[in-house]
This record gives structure tokens, C-alpha cells and sequence, in this order.
């Protein structure tokens, strides 16, 4: 009755590629945000996919480090996008331009 | 013992002008008389010891002590060292006893005359003296080398001393310049004989030895033992080196054809030119060939080279000599002609007759320039000998000093200039008969270009003696002259004297005409029977010129040995006399005379022009060495920085496209990371076989 | 007026195109990577195989199912003993548990029952509960959450940090008191009480 691990892996490539969509598409910083959280969790559930396949229980508890890490991530872009706020009257990343070259 | 005293001391007499220099440059103007006293004291300190010195090294002893190793330890010690031997205890006492004398005129010629200034004058020819001084007792010749170019640079500081006028500060560029260009040469001899040798030792000691040593014996034992370059035979690589640091004794001791800054450094200060001409600068160049006259003596090519650059240069000067105006020139002159007489003795084989004639001249010459400075002050600063005459009577001090002078350098019986300048020629006439084949006919040649310029001598010391003080006065300024004090009289007594009998110190052509035995003191006093510079003895000399140079005295050509030595004595007294006369004969008895070199024409303004020495000079700088820089800097602009500047311009310009890439938005960089990915996913993937 | 979403569609897509090609290819891949079946989490397999073993004084083991569970265990009869060990498995702690067999209402048998899950274990770590079973995977992580802890606190900080902003020249924190509000009324020039001014306005 398991899942093949496939279908699994073909979710978590789904989620990745949405977020990279987003990422690639998109100029407000929270949808960066949000976007990297769902690539993340595509990472998040090819580590639990593959505890399963290999009956391996490291998996699981790495996701659950992962949701630590994302919820850290996401504290520091949120100061982020508040200082790039402050600063460009916005939160369209392309504005922060004025540090290259 | 006594002795050991003496040189125990020695190296005060080179302190005490150095802490006099020091002295002076930091308190000279709270200082009585701006320094001079301390200099006065300084330098009679070094006279005393010197003379002390001087005594100890007459009574059989001699001295080199290494002070200090400054490099290389191991392999090739450099290092610092005093050497007294007779040599250099003779030229100590000459240049502290010219210094002294110059310290006490340069109060007549500078204090007197309300010159500002004063301390750093006094401090200049404190370091002067130091330099000079230290160069006399260094024992090996980098060592002599530095204080070599120290002279050179005081030199240049002194002649600019006036510096804010235009002649002097040019005068002194030119001094500096042409000097180092003759001192490029000597720095890479230097050069050479330290990495042929292993050493520069003058002189050998316990556990070193002496270069020229070492040279002696390689040359005997066919090049063993010393290192020579480029594939030459040790002979010809050390005519090379020798030739190279003759350069800088050309440039130092105004040798043609570097003695064209000698003549402007008349700008200076007159005791300045007294102290330069007699016994510091001029000097120095003359004093380094007979320090290493053991090497010379080896090398027969550099000899007659030696001996034809002072031969010509004796000749050459001389009749520039003739035809100047101003009373400084002519001695400018002379002293380039004098020291060509120097070089001409050592070239033919002279060391004792060089030595002495440095000795004579040194006195008489300082003699002549403060004599000179004496009438400049009592002229008002007016060089020019046309505007004075008659001055004999206003100052018979000055008048009668400066003609024992002029007696000197003219070389007439029994003044010092006689002896020297006899003996000088006498040397170089036996050396150049006695010598077969081509050696004897270079030193023939040479005489006979010395013995012509004895003529010239005598008519323009002559012709510079009446116009100055004979006839009547040609200027207001020449009718009443200022008055000058002891201070000036002083030195110019003591110098008179000494030009008047320091040739007793040597009279060979008395010793071999009447016989007595004993009386050429100077030769004796060269020829010290010490162990610890057997190598560096005049008949030791004698002995390597005869069997490595082939150079043979044959003092019996005319008969006997008194014969030669009557002829050629009374060709040289004979030939100064007739120039004494014709000077009389032109100059001397009209008291309002004409001015006859213009009777010469074309050869007059040769001759008032310097052979147009200066304007070759100047076109080898301006039309030769510039274009060939520029041509250099273009190249070095145009292709090595350019090649440099295009590498970095590509750079910049590759730059500055490239960075368009960097947009500073984050999408544009996720967007190339993803490709990146795709990319490498997909060689990854097909080369993998993951779509299979 | 409109207030639902709209899709924009337009050229600011294109770049989209490279996350959809990089979907496809990995799908492309995961399809036809040789995957087998999982292993899957077989409990009392697994511990029966590799923790029980016959270190049991009995040497009775096996697995039982009870209450909805699948334990592995060992038992030694109806002695309600701790003697019952796991030696050789040291990620593995014992617990005692009373199970009725028989299906009569009455628990007949005690268990040893293996602890298997590593959560578990991390509790007990980390309140060091138990601290006899104790057992290095689960010391393992946790030094893995302690600093997933630092980590946050890290992020919390800087978060807050990031957070300051300059206000009129004056740095204002997010957890700072805001002290720097002017207290009302008392600065010169101001308007006095009585509607005119203190150097007297109302003349």
C-alpha cells in the first residue's frame, strides 16, 4: 500500500519548480519569501520520502530541523524585506539595485 | 711607545674636522666668527697630529688597522680601515696643513668681507677636510671610493656656495656632473677589482692580502687565483678595471677630457679653490693612482695611457692658460696643466716624482690662489687682470708671496716647483729611453709635450705676475686698493716659505750633479724598510715596472748619469726661463701693456674659447645623449608602460561590459543559477544515461 | 474595483520557462529512476532481527500485537522481572507493559517492550528522564536540536536587529521603549493655556 517513492519525489520537484516559478517571476519581496519557503518544503519532502525508502528515521527528524531553519530563514528575510522597505519606499527587490557596479 | 701613539690618535685627525662639521651646522651662528674658530681648531688639531703621525712614520713605522666590517664577513669582507704609511702621512699633513691655512684666509676672504652664510661655509669645508682626510687614510678602495664622491659632493656644495647667483649654482652642477661621470667609471672598477680579488686592499696585513699583490701574482703565475670576466686574460682584464677606475682620477683631477668643470669652479669662494686645486678634490683623483701604483706599475697599456693624458693635458691646459683675462682662470688653468704634470710622473714610471711634485704643489698652488684672493679682496671682487698693475707696491706681501708662487709653478731655480718639475721630467725622459719599442716612444712623446708646456707655464705665470702687479694702475679701483689683515698675510707667509724651500725635501739633480749622498730625502722617506708594506715601496715600484711593464731607466744616454740630469734640467729651467722672459718682454716692461694674445688671431679665440671643450660637451649631452633618452623614454613610454597600460585598459574595458551582467536584481541571478542548473542537469543527465 | 486576484500574464513570465524546463526534466527523471520498493518502518521486525535478539534469559522472543500496536518484545513467562535486557542495542530502551492475551478482560503476560521511537528518546533526553536508558543516536540529535535552537535565537536576534530603524535621527528598536515621545506642552514658544503666547500674544 506504500506511495512509490517516484510519485513522491515528482511532488516535491512540483513544489520546487513552483517556487522557483515564483522566484523567477515575481517582484514583491514576500512572494520571494513565500516562495523559497516552498522550496524548502520540496526539499522537506524528498528528506521524508526517502526516510521512508530507506526505512531510515534520520529523515524525518532532518525535516524537522529544516522547519527550524525555514522558520530562522524566514525571521531574517522578513528583517530584510523591513529594511529594504525602509530604504526603497518598497518591497520590489528590483529597486534594491544601487549596489552593483 | 711613541709610536704606537701616534696611530693609536689617528683617527682623530679625521674626527675632529667631522665633529667640527657637526659643531658648526647645528650652533655656527652662536659660534665666534660663525664657526671659523672651530674649524681653525679643528684642522690645526689634525695638523699637530698629523705631523705627529708624520714623525712616527719617519722613524720606520707604519700602521693599518681594519675599524669596522660593515658587509659580508664570510665571503668578501667590505669594510673600513686606516692605513699610514709615508704616502698617506705626507698627503694627511698637506691637506690638514692647507685646510688650516684656508680656515685662517677664508677669515680675511669671508668674515672680513661680511659674507652671509658663514656657518655653513665653515661646516662645508669642515665635512671637506673630514672627507678628504678619511679618503687619504682609507686602506682599501671602496672605502676611498666613498669619500671620494664625499669630496665630490662638498666640492659641489662649496663652489654653489653663492648659490642664489646663476654662475656659481651652474658652475657646481657641472663640477658634480662631470666629476661623476668620471666617477660612473671608477664605481664599476671598484666593482671589478672586488669581485676579481676578493678584496680591495691597498695594503696587505696578517690575513689578508693586498690586491695589487694579488694581481702581481697572478699576472706570474699566468691568471691563478683571481676571477676575471667576459673571457679576457687576466692582463687585459686588468688593464680594464684599471682603466676604468682611472676614469674617475680623469674626472676628479681635471685630466682631458673631463677637465672642463674645473676652470668654472672658479665660481666659488677663492679659498675654496685653494683648498679644492692644492690639496682636497684635484688631489684626490692624482693620490688614488699612486695609492694603487703596485697595480699600475702591472700594467704598461694604462701606464703610457696614464702618461699621454698627462702629457697632453700638462700642454693643452697651458696654452688655454695664456690667453685668459681673469687672474683666477689662469690658475684655474694651471692647475689642470700641474696635474697633468702629476699624471705624466706616474705614467713614466715617476712615483716618487709624482708624489713630490703633489707635495710642491700643493704649497705653491695654495699659495697662488690666496695670493690671488688677497688681490681679489684688495679689488673689490674684480677677477679681471687688465684692470689691475701696479699693486706691487700696495701690497708687498701678497706681492712677493705670490711670486715665490709663480716662481714655483714656473719651475725656476731653487723654488719647489724647480725640483719636482724637474724631476717629473727626468723620471719620464730616463723611463722613455731607457724603455724599448713602443713604450719608450709614448713616454718620448709625452716628455716632449710636458717639456713644450714649461714654455707656456712660464709666460702666462709671468704674464699673470706683471699684469697684476707691475706696470702702472689700469683702474681706479687697482690705485687704491683695499688693505688686507694678518689674516690674509698669514697663510700667504707660510706658504711662501714652504714654496720657496720645500724642494729641499728632494734634490736628486744636486744629490747626482755634485755627488752627495743622502739629500733626496723624499725618496728615502718613500722607500720605508717595513715589512707590512714591502709591496707599497718606491723601488718595489721601480722593480715591477722593469720586469712587468718593461719600463727601464737609462739615466746614461747623454753620457753619464749627471749629464742627463744637467740637460734635462737645463732644458726645463731653460725653456721656463724663456717664457719668464717673453712674459717680460710682453707684459713686464711697458708699464701700460697691450694686450698682445690678440696678435694670435684665430688661436686666441681657440684658445679663450677652451678649444670649444664646452660646446662639444654640451652637444654630447644636448644633441647626442638627449635624443638617444628620449629616444629611450619613448620606447620605455610607448612600449613597456604601454604594453603594461594595455593590459590594464583590456581589463577595464573587458570590465566594464562584463559587469552588465551584474544587475543587481536578484531574479536575474536566481534566473542564470536555474539555467545553470538545467544546464548542468541535462550533460549530467545525457552523459549519465538518465533518459535512457 | 476589481478586488479578487488577477493572473498577469505577460513577457515578466518568461523566465518562468527555465523552472518549468527544470520540472520537467527532473520528472523526466524520476520516472525512470530504478527505484525500489521502500523499506518502510516494520517495527517488530526490524527490532526482533536486531535489538532482541536471544539475550533474553529465556530466549523467548517475538512480536505481539496489542492495544493497536505492533511491539516487539521478549518475555520470560508471568515473572514480572527486569531482567529482561536489550544489551547489545544501545538506541533501544525497555519498557514493562501488562497485555492481555487471552482476550478475557485480565492482563496475563508482561512485556518487555523496546522503545523504538527516536522522538521519544529526545524527550527523554532532554529532560534527562530515565537517564539510565539513555543511548547515543538520541544524544546525537539531540546536539542536533540544541543548535537548531541556537540557530533560532540567532534569527531572532538578528531579526529584531534588522528591525531598528532610524526615526527623526533617533534609533528606534522593536523591543525599545519608545521614551523618545516629547512629553506635551512644555517646550519655549509653545502655545500657553490660555490661547496666547508665554511672551505675551495677546495684546
Amino acid at each position: 500500500m506504500a506511495v512509490d517513492t517516484s510519485y513522491y519525489l515528482i511532488l516535491s520537484a512540483a513544489v520546487f519548480c513552483t517556487g522557483l516559478f515564483g522566484i523567477l517571476t515575481r517582484r514583491n519581496a514576500l512572494l520571494f519569501l513565500m516562495s523559497v519557503e516552498l522550496m524548502l518544503n520540496a526539499a522537506n519532502i524528498n528528506l521524508v520520502a526517502f526516510s521512508q525508502y530507506y526505512g531510515n528515521l534520520t529523515g524525518q527528524v532532518f525535516a524537522l530541523f529544516t522547519m527550524a531553519l525555514a522558520a530562522a530563514e524566514v525571521a531574517v528575510g522578513i528583517g530584510i524585506i523591513l529594511v529594504l522597505y525602509r530604504n526603497f519606499e518598497d518591497v520590489d527587490v528590483a529597486e534594491a539595485a544601487t549596489m552593483r557596479w | 711607545m711613541a709610536g704606537e701613539l701616534a696611530f693609536d690618535i689617528a683617527p682623530a685627525i679625521v674626527a675632529l674636522p667631522f665633529a667640527s662639521f657637526l659643531a658648526v651646522l647645528a650652533l655656527g651662528n652662536y659660534m665666534p666668527k660663525k664657526g671659523a674658530s672651530a674649524g681653525i681648531a679643528a684642522t690645526a688639531g689634525s695638523l699637530v697630529l698629523s705631523l705627529f703621525a708624520l714623525v712616527t712614520v719617519a722613524g720606520g713605522s707604519t700602521y693599518q688597522q681594519d675599524l669596522f666590517t660593515w658587509s659580508g664577513a664570510e665571503e668578501v669582507p667590505l669594510h673600513f680601515g686606516i692605513f699610514i704609511d709615508p704616502l698617506s702621512a705626507m698627503m694627511l699633513v698637506i691637506v690638514s696643513l692647507i685646510a688650516l691655512l684656508v680656515h685662517v684666509f677664508s677669515l680675511g676672504y669671508m668674515n672680513d668681507e661680511g659674507e652671509t652664510g658663514l656657518p655653513r661655509y665653515y661646516s662645508e669645508l669642515g665635512l671637506f677636510t673630514f672627507s678628504m682626510l678619511a679618503f687619504v687614510m682609507a686602506d682599501n678602495l671602496l672605502m676611498a671610493f666613498m669619500f671620494f664622491e664625499l669630496v665630490g659632493l662638498c666640492s659641489y656644495l662649496l663652489i654653489g656656495f653663492w648659490f642664489r647667483e646663476d654662475g656659481p649654482a651652474s658652475a657646481a652642477k657641472k663640477a658634480f656632473l662631470v666629476t661623476r661621470f668620471g666617477d660612473y667609471f671608477f664605481l664599476i672598477g671598484t666593482v671589478g677589482i672586488v669581485a676579481t680579488f676578493g678584496t680591495s686592499r691597498f695594503v696587505s696585513t696578517e690575513s689578508h692580502t693586498a690586491f695589487p699583490v694579488l694581481a702581481e701574482e697572478a699576472l706570474a703565475e699566468g691568471g691563478h687565483g683571481v676571477t676575471t670576466f667576459l673571457g679576457f686574460g687576466p692582463e687585459a682584464w686588468f688593464s680594464i678595471i684599471g682603466l676604468l677606475v682611472l676614469g674617475g682620477v680623469i674626472g676628479k683631477s681635471a685630466q682631458f677630457p673631463l677637465h672642463t668643470w674645473l676652470p668654472d669652479a672658479m665660481e666659488g669662494p677663492t679659498p675654496v679653490s685653494a683648498l679644492i686645486h692644492a690639496a682636497t678634490m684635484v688631489a684626490a683623483g692624482v693620490y688614488l693612482v699612486a695609492r694603487m701604483y703596485g697595480f699600475y706599475a702591472l700594467l704598461p697599456t694604462v701606464l703610457a695611457i696614464i702618461a699621454l693624458t698627462g702629457g697632453f693635458t700638462a700642454l693643452f691646459a697651458a696654452t688655454m692658460g695664456v690667453v685668459k683675462r681673469e687672474i683666477k682662470q689662469v690658475l684655474a688653468y694651471s692647475t689642470i696643466s700641474q696635474y697633468g704634470y702629476m699624471m705624466l710622473a706616474l705614467g713614466g714610471g715617476g712615483y716618487v716624482a709624482a708624489t713630490f711634485h703633489l707635495m710642491t704643489h700643493a704649497f705653491f698652488k695654495a699659495l697662488l690662489f690666496l695670493g690671488a684672493g688677497s688681490v681679489i679682496i684688495a679689488m673689490h671682487h674684480n677677477e679681471d687682470m687688465w684692470d689691475m698693475g701696479g699693486l706691487k707696491n700696495k701690497m708687498p706681501v701678497t706681492y712677493y708671496t705670490f711670486l715665490a708662487g709663480s716662481l714655483a709653478l714656473a719651475g725656476i731655480v731653487p723654488f719647489a716647483g724647480f725640483w719636482s718639475k724637474d724631476e717629473v721630467l727626468y723620471e719620464v725622459l730616463v723611463h722613455g729611453l731607457g724603455s724599448a719599442g713602443t713604450t719608450g716612444t709614448i713616454l718620448l712623446v709625452a716628455y716632449a709635450m710636458g717639456l713644450v708646456a714649461v714654455l707656456f707655464t712660464g709666460f702666462y705665470t709671468f704674464r699673470m705676475v706683471f699684469l697684476t702687479f707691475h706696470g702702472e694702475p689700469r683702474t681706479e679701483t687697482a690705485r687704491d686698493p683695499e688693505p688686507v689683515r694678518w689674516n690674509v698675510k698669514l697663510p700667504l707667509v707660510v706658504l711662501g716659505a714652504l714654496a720657496t724651500v720645500a724642494g729641499v725635501v728632494n734634490m736628486v739633480p744636486v744629490e747626482k750633479v755634485l755627488g752627495i749622498k743622502g739629500i733626496d730625502y723624499l725618496h728615502q722617506f718613500l722607500d720605508p724598510e717595513t715589512e707590512l708594506v714591502s709591496n707599497l715601496t718606491a723601488h718595489h715600484y721601480e722593480e715591477v715596472l722593469h720586469d712587468v711593464s718593461g719600463y727601464t731607466a737609462d739615466a746614461t744616454a747623454f753620457g753619464s748619469e749627471s749629464t742627463t740630469v744637467l740637460i734635462s734640467a737645463g732644458l726645463s729651467l731653460g725653456l721656463a726661463l724663456v717664457g719668464v722672459g717673453l712674459a717680460y718682454a710682453l707684459y713686464g716692461r711697458s708699464p701700460t701693456p697691450e694686450e698682445h694674445t690678440d696678435k694670435l688671431g684665430g688661436l686666441k679665440t681657440l684658445w679663450y674659447n677652451n678649444y670649444y671643450q664646452d660646446e662639444y660637451q654640451v652637444w654630447l649631452a644636448s644633441g647626442l645623449t638627449l635624443p638617444l633618452a628620449k629616444l629611450a623614454d619613448r620606447f620605455d613610454q610607448g612600449i613597456i608602460d604601454g604594453a603594461v597600460n594595455g593590459v590594464g585598459r583590456t581589463s577595464l574595458t573587458g570590465g566594464s561590459y562584463v559587469k552588465r551582467i551584474q544587475t543587481g536584481i536578484v531574479t536575474n541571478y536566481a534566473a542564470l543559477l536555474a539555467l545553470g542548473l538545467v544546464a548542468l542537469l541535462l550533460i549530467v543527465g545525457v552523459t549519465g544515461g538518465w533518459f535512457a | 474595483m476589481t478586488t479578487r486576484p488577477e493572473l498577469r500574464l505577460g513577457g515578466h513570465l518568461a523566465p518562468g520557462i527555465i523552472a518549468v524546463a527544470l520540472f520537467v526534466i527532473m520528472a523526466v527523471v524520476f520516472v525512470g529512476a530504478p527505484l525500489g520498493d521502500p523499506v518502510g518502518f516494520d517495527d517488530a521486525t526490524a527490532i526482533q532481527n536486531e535489538t532482541l535478539q536471544s539475550e533474553s534469559p529465556t530466549g523467548d522472543y517475538g512480536s505481539v500485537s496489542a492495544n493497536g500496536q505492533t511491539y516487539a518484545v521478549a518475555y520470560n513467562g508471568s515473572e514480572e522481572t527486569a531482567n529482561v535486557s536489550v544489551a547489545n542495542d544501545p538506541g533501544v530502551g525497555v519498557d514493562f507493559r501488562e497485555v492481555d492475551t487471552t482476550g478475557d478482560g485480565q492482563s496475563d503476560t508482561v512485556y518487555a517492550i523496546s522503545r523504538t521511537s527516536i522522538t521519544e528518546n529526545i524527550g527523554y533526553l532532554m529532560f534527562a528522564v530515565d537517564s539510565d536508558q539513555r543511548s547515543a543516536p538520541g544524544e546525537t540529535f539531540l546536539v542536533a536540536f540544541e543548535i537548531i535552537d541556537m540557530v533560532l535565537v540567532g534569527a531572532l536576534v538578528g531579526a529584531v536587529v534588522l528591525a531598528r530603524r532610524d526615526e527623526g535621527g533617533e534609533v528606534v528598536a522593536a523591543l525599545g521603549l519608545r521614551d523618545s515621545d516629547e512629553s506635551p506642552g512644555t517646550s519655549a514658544g509653545q502655545v500657553a493655556a490660555d490661547g496666547g503666547t508665554e511672551d505675551g500674544g495677546d495684546n
